[in-house]
């Protein structure tokens, strides 16, 4: 009989998905560190304070978006221990950073965005659509999607659906908002100004644009386009600084393929995705593309109102 | 080699923490200079 233990990790280079996630930690507490401490951080009064908030909020909160959308994220899909306690509690410890229960997140991206990715009557995790297939405004998306519009979801789908998932939703929100509250009960001031704000910027700001990018001029999978519900951003700073994520057609189609085996079968697919006029966007990553349909968005009035008075000219 | 790895993959929460530990060295306003320098690179080139 063997005592031999399985190693902690289910694979060695998941290391790199907790070292992300601690130094992500590390700078929710610096940061609070120095907000306590405002002497040693040469913070002197508001102009000085503001200029320390909005620093902090960029930084953590993008930061922690990309900890939640991309690192916990290969977690919700293949867990990164081999055992279940150390999977349950360090998502637990995980998805809060991000403003999120592990759980709730595990579902908006598992079982509803995944199986349904675009459906307009089921994927309600990606900008709505109107009657003619048009996206939402990029900023209408950003503000409300989280955490109005995906907590109106929760209620709908954990309230009226089976008792079980009704029962685990409400644990696992009761632990969420005893661990979330932590900061509150050191410095409710503190809390609003470095946990709230950098939630907020790394939800709706860095999550919400990765999301629109991630799908934008997408399709439902469909038998005449497999490939075209997903954008590929193959920039290597950015697959390589975020657990390539950009190989986002490949992951779709294979979602339990472990991150770093993503570039391996990329290669295997490459031919295939060319000739299929797959979205291969080798010049970006997500944040590139959020700033150019951040641009786009702040255009699109301008063009519809010229669109307009074109029309009114050239009209009998 | 894979712990060698670990300031690429976790590029961003390395300068994160630079960025914030500037402001005990020089003042919160450099890490705010320095917040928007990152985000300026990552918006136009990430």
């Amino acid at each position: 009989m063997s005592t031999q233990r399985r190693p902690l990790l289910a694979h060695p280079d998941d290391i790199h998905c907790v070292a992300f996630h601690l130094l992500v930690l590390v700078s929710y507490g610096f940061a609070f560190w120095l907000y306590l401490h405002p002497r040693q951080a040469h913070i002197t009064g508001p102009w000085s304070l503001a200029a320390f908030v909005i620093a902090a909020g960029l930084l953590v909160g993008w930061i922690s978006g990309m900890d939640i959308g991309i690192n916990f994220h290969n977690h919700a899909h293949k867990p990164i221990f081999n055992y279940a306690f150390l999977n349950r509690w360090f998502g637990r410890i995980w998805a809060f950073s991000g403003g999120w229960p592990s759980y709730f997140w595990r579902h908006a991206h598992v079982v509803v965005h995944h199986p349904n990715v675009l459906d307009p009557e089921k994927d309600w995790t990606v900008p709505l659509r109107d009657a003619n297939g048009r996206p939402e405004s990029l900023f209408k998306y950003m503000v409300v999607h989280w955490p109005w519009r995906y907590y109106r979801h929760f209620w709908i789908e954990f309230m009226r659906g089976p008792k079980p998932r009704r029962n685990t939703a409400i644990k696992e929100f009761l632990i969420f908002l005893a661990l979330w509250s932590i900061p509150f009960w050191i410095d409710w001031k503190m809390a609003l100004l470095l946990w709230v704000i950098p939630q907020w910027v790394g939800n709706c700001l860095a999550m919400g644009g990765g999301m629109w990018v991630q799908h934008e001029g997408c399709e439902p999978i469909s038998a005449a386009n497999p490939h075209g519900h997903s954008n590929d951003h193959l920039l290597w700073i950015f697959t390589a600084s975020a657990f390539n994520i950009g190989y986002h057609i490949e992951h779709h189609e294979n979602p339990l393929v472990h991150w770093t085996e993503l570039p391996q079968l990329h290669q295997q697919m490459r031919e295939e995705l060319v000739a299929a006029n797959a979205h291969l966007d080798p010049k970006h990553g997500y944040a590139g593309s959020t700033m150019l349909a951040v641009v786009e968005a702040i255009k699109a009035p301008f063009r519809g109102r010229a669109a307009t008075n074109a029309g009114s000219v050239t009209d009998p | 080699m894979r712990l060698a790895l670990i300031p690429l993959r976790s590029l961003l929460p390395c300068l994160t923490i630079v960025a914030l530990a500037a402001a005990l060295l020089w003042g919160p306003w450099v890490s705010l200079g320095l917040a928007l320098t990152v985000h300026t690179f990552m918006g136009f080139r990430g």
